[in-house]
């Protein structure tokens, strides 16, 4: 009897970990083809695809955080502002279902300041002044829930380059700031094999720009 | 009695019936069409609650697998589209084609624009941004003169206000947050322009109306404005400004989700005025000191309460000169205005919201005039409440509100003896509207308001009616029919209580282009007032001359182009607005043209931004065809002109460092004199010819120069929103 009951619940767990597998087996494969797509029509069956996902798991927050870093993706693709200016708001909506999931979470926080961040090359002249404040606090949020997120860090000097760059001051404190955020991307060690782990790759460009013979030092 | 063998057998079959599931998969395929036919993709079609679906091609070709058995849902959706929810049983290999349906509803309909600008950051197509509103040159970071630029307006440059389309300036009502201003203007005695009391850095979304507006605004007999406060700070923040005329100090002080703000504000012309040369002898002032209190407190992430309060005292003492005396007259103004203005606003489920919110204003003004003295004392109350609730295709919104207007005036004539007058007026009032979407393309909205004026002892009904129609792409024709009207002048209410309300009928039609940085507007307009309060002027002071006879009409178009695209890194726009209007009314012998309006009014407003050197630089040109005076040696009432208007005015705003701003204007950059009237002798002369004075400018330019600094806690944040 005993030998039965513990078979059984070995097979309740291993049920359990075939559904749990299969979510987080559909969610790797589906975010890896999100990395790797290259046009707006894949893009778009991604972006439906964490979308069904998201739908049948009620409870988490990754399938919304990647159906909103995939319209991200898609708004780099378009050239028609007003378009782009919709998708990036689609992905606004989708990560407004992520935060009711998870309201504590230094990834949503900071994507939510990166699609602003987004919003703002739209239209420059009047959103700049508007929504810089709004995005420096969003990341400042993100750093505080997560000081070890490396995308935080990251888009938070990007954006204090950005502001330096305009009024022609200094850029040293920002550097020190990528140098922690490649710091941070190199200790980055993920909390599940489906955290983000996008963003590195643009820390090339700002290092080169804080080499030494660049900063002006 | 089951044995362990066959519990193990059980359970053993019921693992391989899990993976049978897996096995055995059905294809669900089809094709997806919107309403005209045509193939819809990137339709998301999938069993509910599954991750089995697929995304349609580009023919609208849909197929996937599924391990699913059995009654489940298939759903079809699409932005924009309703989304389709089909009960299946999957027992085979299933086909299916769908119609999508567009959704029509209050986002994706045609917004209605006849009569109106709107600025602000969050709608879509908007013709203006918040900081146009302050970055206007001429408009010296004031909200009316920024609105002045646009068409529908005529500058009266001696008075400062706003005057829309042939109405008087008491016929503009402004409100914030959807109660009533009940000060607008800050206190200036006659022939100084005033200012509005408000900052419009305070405020997120402005909407001006010309014309036409919907039945939730009452008493405004030609124009609305609307103002929309900022809501939560995004953090805590002390501004301090020093400027040629004042100094002001605010803080803001935030917390998780509320926020207070105090400012303390003083200025004084006085110095300013010793340095400029200015046409009237100023002996004091003008100065004032004003407190101002915010309190921001979100109850959820969707109901707010905000709370507004100023208190403010202006002092101005000057000597006017006149043409009736030798002398000038010598005014001494003190004004003291309270105003408090509390909302809140609760969401009820996804689709509606009930809104209540109220304002109270008090003013005492005492104005010595040479040896008379005049005390003005008011006091305002404004309640305000509604529910707005979105049913699919019909928006709709349903209220009540209660105006309360307290007026006294006593006066101490040069000989002693008192005079007193006062009066009381109580409104309320009832509106619905709704909005119904017919199409994407197609809105209807219609309104009724009901009024009832305690102190007439008359309600009336008014309706209101407008639509607008997508006619491209890009393009857009609306039109707007309504019947407004509106308590009397306080100025005419305190010298007699024998009148009642003012009426007018607004009917206009407009068309409107926003095409890639660039919008185009048309506007034609017919209005006919009635019911224009009249006095015989030889006996001013008597209420038994006063009646409500009068008429009036006022017609014309407008035209607005303005342009972000074709020049890099300029945004200009330009506005011509023809007015052709007559009245009878006030002291008016018979119908004719009116001294606030002029036939061809025009400006142009332009900024570029230079981001090597960190600074925006504005201008601006308004010119308006001479406005009609009345001249005692001419028979004909109101039959002189003035010579034109033109003003060319200069701003800019120099950002040395991220937290500074260094802002400076001009105004008359020409040094052009302008007149905006004549007064002339009360008695002719010994030639029997009345001699006059030209009414002008204080001063030939007004000159400003500021330097804001906003510090935070952090000081690599980047504030550049204050200016």
């Amino acid at each position: 009897m005993k030998t039965l009951n513990l078979f059984i619940t070995l097979t309740l767990a291993s049920v359990t970990l075939f559904a749990q597998s299969s979510y987080k087996k559909t969610m790797s494969g589906t975010i890896m083809e999100m990395y790797q797509a290259e046009d707006l029509s894949t893009q778009d069956q991604l972006i439906n695809k964490f979308n069904r996902i998201a739908q049948a798991e009620s409870d988490k927050w990754e399938p919304r955080y990647y159906e909103a870093l995939t319209h991200v993706f898609k708004s780099m693709r378009i050239q028609d502002l007003a378009t782009k200016d919709a998708v990036l708001d689609q992905a606004h909506v989708a990560l407004k279902a992520a935060t009711a999931i998870d309201d504590n979470n230094s990834e949503i926080v900071a994507l939510q300041g990166f699609v602003d961040m987004m919003k703002i090359a739209v239209d420059p002249g009047t959103r700049g002044q508007t929504l810089s404040p709004k995005i420096m606090a969003a990341f400042g949020h993100a750093m505080a829930l997560d000081p070890e997120n490396p995308r935080a860090t990251l888009f938070m000097a990007q954006m204090q380059i950005g502001t330096a760059q305009f009024f022609g001051s200094p850029i040293t404190e920002s550097c020190s700031m990528i140098s922690k955020s490649e710091q941070l991307f190199k200790d980055f060690k993920p909390k599940s094999s489906l955290s983000p782990m996008w963003g590195e790759e643009s820390l090339v460009g700002y290092k080169e720009m804080c080499s030494p013979e660049n900063s002006g030092e | 009695m089951i044995t362990q063998g066959q519990k193990l057998k059980i359970v053993i079959l019921s693992i391989f019936s899990l993976s049978m599931v897996e096995i055995a998969a059905q294809k669900i395929s089809g094709t997806i069409v919107d309403q005209k036919g045509d193939s819809l993709i990137g339709v998301n079609v999938y069993l509910k609650d599954s991750y089995d679906g697929a995304t349609s091609n580009i023919n609208g070709y849909f197929s996937f697998e599924t391990g699913l058995k059995g009654d489940q849902v298939l759903i079809a959706s699409l932005v924009g589209f309703k989304t389709i929810e089909a009960p299946i049983v999957v027992d085979k290999n299933h086909v299916f084609s769908f119609i999508l349906k567009e959704d029509v509803n209050r986002l994706s309909g045609v917004t209605i624009t006849a009569g109106s600008f709107e600025a602000s950051d969050e709608k879509k197509a908007v013709v203006l941004k918040p900081l146009d509103i302050a970055m206007t040159a001429g408009g010296t970071a004031d909200i009316t003169g920024a609105l002045n630029t646009l068409p529908g307006t005529t500058t009266n440059g001696e008075s400062g206000k706003l005057f829309v389309r042939g109405g008087t300036a008491e016929e503009t009502q402004a409100f914030i947050d959807g109660v009533l201003v009940h000060n607008f203007y800050a206190a200036s005695p006659n022939g100084i322009p005033s200012r509005t009391r408000f900052s419009p850095f305070l405020f997120k979304g402005t909407f001006f109306s010309t014309g036409g507006y919907s039945a939730e605004f009452g008493q405004a007999l030609s124009s609305v404005i609307s103002l929309t406060s900022n809501d939560l700070p995004v953090e805590t923040r002390t501004d301090i400004s020093l400027m040629t005329v004042g100094s002001d100090v605010a803080h803001t002080q935030k917390w998780k989700n509320g926020s207070i703000y105090g400012q303390v504000q003083h200025t004084n012309l006085e110095p300013y005025n010793g340095l400029i040369d200015q046409e009237y002898d100023w002996e004091s002032g003008p100065k004032s000191t004003s407190g101002t209190f915010m309190l921001r407190q979100k109850l959820t992430d969707q109901n707010m309460i905000k709370v507004y309060a100023n208190l403010d005292q202006s002092d101005m003492i000057l000597n006017f000169p006149s043409i009736n005396n030798p002398t000038p007259d010598h005014v001494d103004l003190t004004n003291k205005n309270l105003y408090l203005n509390a909302n809140y606003r609760h969401a009820i489920g996804n689709n509606s919201a009930a809104y209540i919110g109220m304002s109270h204003g008090e003013t005492n003004e005492t104005i010595l005039f040479n040896e008379l003295s005049v005390k003005d004392n008011q006091e305002n109350n404004h309640i305000k409440t509604y529910i707005s609730t979105d049913i699919s295709r019909i928006s709709l919104k349903a209220g009540g509100e209660i105006i309360t207007a307290d007026h006294t005036e006593d006066v101490l004539m040069s000989d002693g003896s008192p005079a007193s007058s006062s009066y009381e007026n109580n409104i309320s009032a009832g509106f619905v509207e709704g909005d119904y979407y017919i199409t994407n393309a197609l809105t209807l909205r219609s309104g009724i308001r009901f009024s009832n004026y305690s102190l007439f002892g008359e309600s009336l009904l008014s309706p209101r009616l407008s639509m607008a129609l997508r006619t491209s792409d890009n393009g857009q024709v609306s039109a707007a029919y309504g019947k407004f009207h509106q308590t009397p002048a306080q100025n005419l209410m305190i010298r007699s209580q024998q009148i009642t309300y003012e009426t007018a009928d607004h009917l206009m039609l407009s068309y409107r282009q926003i095409f890639n940085g660039r919008t185009l507007r048309t506007e034609v307009y017919h209005k006919k007032y009635d019911r224009l309060v009249k006095f015989d002027p030889s006996e001013e002071f008597n209420p038994l001359v006063y009646s409500n006879d009068g008429s009036g009409y006022a017609q014309g178009f407008d035209l607005f182009y303005r342009d972000s695209k074709t020049l890099k890194n300029i945004d200009f726009w330009v506005t011509y607005s023809y007015l052709d209007t007559e009245r009878d009314h006030r002291d008016f012998p018979y119908q004719s043209v009116t001294s606030f309006s002029a036939k061809h009014n025009f400006s142009v407003v332009y900024n570029q931004f230079f981001s090597k050197l960190k600074t925006q630089v504005g201008a601006s040109f308004r010119y308006n065809s001479g406005r009609p005076f009345n001249n005692p040696n001419d028979t004909e009432f109101n039959g002189s002109t003035t010579r034109d208007f033109a003003d060319l005015s200069f701003n800019m705003a120099y950002l040395p460092k991220q937290n500074v701003i260094i802002y400076a204007s001009a105004t008359n950059l020409l040094g052009r004199n302008n007149v905006f009237g004549y007064e002339f002798e009360d008695q002719a002369g010994s030639d029997n010819y009345f001699d006059s004075r030209a009414i002008v400018q204080p001063a030939k330019r007004f000159l400003f120069v500021g330097v804001f600094i906003t510090l935070t806690k952090d000081k690599s944040k980047n504030n550049l929103e204050n200016l």
